[in-house]
């Protein structure tokens, strides 16, 4: 007697064996292979959550501030100190208003606009950083004129922490450009020196699509001139 | 690639001016139909990456590569009509490499100057004028010297423009910028502090400016006859700066390519221009949201230039 249980085993095992034949023939490997190579991948890389974040929009409608409030939400659960959003058409400096009411409700955050402290809590996981067009070259303007004013010699940590104090302006280890247009869109130039970029279609405002930011930033070899 | 070149060719600066293969030319016409950009700036990297994976045995080999490579780049950039080039040759941070690949970096710059220098009839024929950014104080002093001799035998030139930063980073070139006005400042030329629009006509009137975006941008490297880049190419599948070109580059068409700075090819600059003349409008309209009232300047600012004096000049008030 026959056995149809047997038969069909020996049946998915030849079909199998011979899609094995034909992708290591193709070069292919088949789709479990892939995902399993990705995960040994991602074990042998050591996930590194960037310290600064920073969000750059390239586009005028992919500013919303639901997802602009989710995504801090994100950044909180992903341990993300500092968040910068740049958004060269105004609009979310235009709602700032609703951004400090989240920051205060929802998300222990404390906020700073153009470089201007809106909210501060003590206890706050996050930093976010609301900039405008203002703060690029502009900036720099003003770091100029304060600096000319003293005598001492202009050197680089000078022209940093002058940034950083007047504008609240740091590097970001990681920018997200939101948008399929490839340019900065006038970001802080100062701060860029070692910045990680990422295009990413949309912003990432889940903690999935975050973490798959993350994981790229990971995957990214700093040298720094060496 | 385009041609196959003799070895003087492959040591020099410039490659023979041969007819191009049919595909190159054919692509090369139908590209040129749509806007060029003016400026591309380079960051040629990958060159350590590539001796080590086609087994050179040593990083300069992977470097003399990458001068090969420039050669031919610039002229299939010329052949396009591009009319200004800068390349990141050397970061301030790269002397914190081994002494045996930075002296090697440095013999091979100096080969390559003289080289430039002592062919004159190139030089004469192709009409390149030539700019070095960058820190040259850090330099040795030969090095210093066959660069000054390059920028005041090319002064004059106008068949293109190439700019080499060596040893250069855009935080230093700012932080130098910075230093040059707050010079000016000290000896009264400038004026810093913020007045009123009835005063600020008044020290206009004195022959003293306020300072602003533009005066920023004629006191650094690029000040001296140089423009914004339209296009920024960099190689090996990195994504970031490096601190090069931060402030001209800050609303310009970025565009990242896998390939390693030797292997760019024809084909690569191709992919980079086309990609540039799609998203070319687009760029223009979101840079252009710079020019609000609160930057528009009052005045703009040249530097003006001959050999190794300057002197800034407002144009417009």
């Amino acid at each position: 007697m026959i056995d149809v249980g047997w038969i069909c085993v020996a049946a998915v095992r030849a079909v199998y064996w011979l899609v094995m034949l034909v992708c290591n023939f193709l070069g292919y490997s088949p789709l479990w292979a892939q995902i399993a190579m990705k995960n040994r991948k991602m074990e042998n890389v050591r996930i590194r959550i960037p310290s600064h974040l920073a969000v750059c929009f390239t586009e005028k409608r992919l500013v919303d501030l639901s997802e602009v409030i989710q995504m801090m939400d994100s950044c909180v659960s992903a341990g993300i100190r500092q968040l910068s959003l740049y958004d060269p058409y105004g609009e979310l400096v235009g709602q700032i208003g609703q951004i400090e009411q989240a920051c205060r409700l929802f998300i222990r955050a404390d906020l700073f606009c153009d470089g201007e402290c809106l909210h501060s809590n003590g206890l706050a996981n996050l930093q976010v950083n609301v900039l405008s067009r203002k703060m690029g070259k502009t900036a720099l303007v003003e770091a100029c004129k304060t600096l000319c004013r003293e005598d001492e010699k202009i050197t680089t940590e000078r022209v940093s922490k002058i940034l950083e104090e007047k504008f609240h302006l740091s590097d970001p280890d990681f920018l997200l450009q939101i948008g399929s247009v490839p340019t900065l869109c006038g970001y802080p130039p100062w701060n860029l020196r070692i910045t990680e970029f990422l295009q990413s279609p949309r912003l990432p405002c889940s903690r999935r699509a975050l973490d798959y930011c993350v994981e790229a930033f990971s995957q990214r070899d700093i040298r720094v001139g060496k | 690639m385009a041609t196959n070149l003799t070895a003087d060719e492959e040591a020099g600066w410039f490659v023979a001016q041969q007819e191009q293969p049919w595909w190159q030319w054919l692509l090369r016409r139908f590209i040129a139909s749509g806007p060029i950009p003016r400026h591309v700036a380079f960051v040629m990297d990958g060159n350590r990456r590539f001796a080590k994976s086609k087994h050179l045995g040593n990083v300069i080999k992977g470097h003399e590569k990458g001068f090969v490579q420039l050669a031919k780049i610039l002229d299939w950039c010329n052949r396009f009509g591009i009319r200004e080039i800068t390349v990141y040759a050397f970061s301030i941070e790269n002397f914190k490499r081994s002494e045996d690949e930075v002296s090697g970096l440095m013999r091979l710059a100096e080969e390559k100057f003289q080289k430039l220098l002592n062919d004159s009839e190139k030089l004469d024929e192709k009409r390149i004028c030539f700019r070095f950014y960058g820190n040259r104080s850090l330099l040795s002093s030969r090095l210093q010297k066959l660069m000054s001799d390059i920028e005041k035998r090319t002064e004059k030139f106008d068949g293109g423009r190439l700019n080499v930063c060596m040893p250069y980073t855009s935080r230093d070139e700012i932080t130098r910028s910075f230093e040059t006005i707050r010079n000016h400042v000290k000896e009264g030329k400038v004026d810093v502090d913020d007045v009123s629009e009835y005063f600020l006509n008044i020290l206009k009137k004195c022959g003293k400016f306020q300072i602003n975006e533009s005066m920023i941008d004629a006191c650094l490297d690029s000040g001296c006859g140089g423009t914004v880049p339209d296009l920024f190419i960099r190689t090996s599948g990195e994504h970031r700066l490096s601190d090069f070109l931060m402030w001209q580059a800050a609303d310009t068409h970025v565009y990242f390519d896998d390939v390693l700075w030797p292997e760019f090819g024809y084909y690569n600059l191709c992919k980079a221009i086309l990609n540039y003349q799609y998203y070319r409008t687009t760029v223009v309209k979101i840079s252009a949201l710079n020019v609000s009232e609160y930057d528009a300047p009052s005045t703009t600012w040249k530097m003006k230039f001959s050999g190794d004096d300057r002197d800034l000049i407002a144009i417009k008030a």
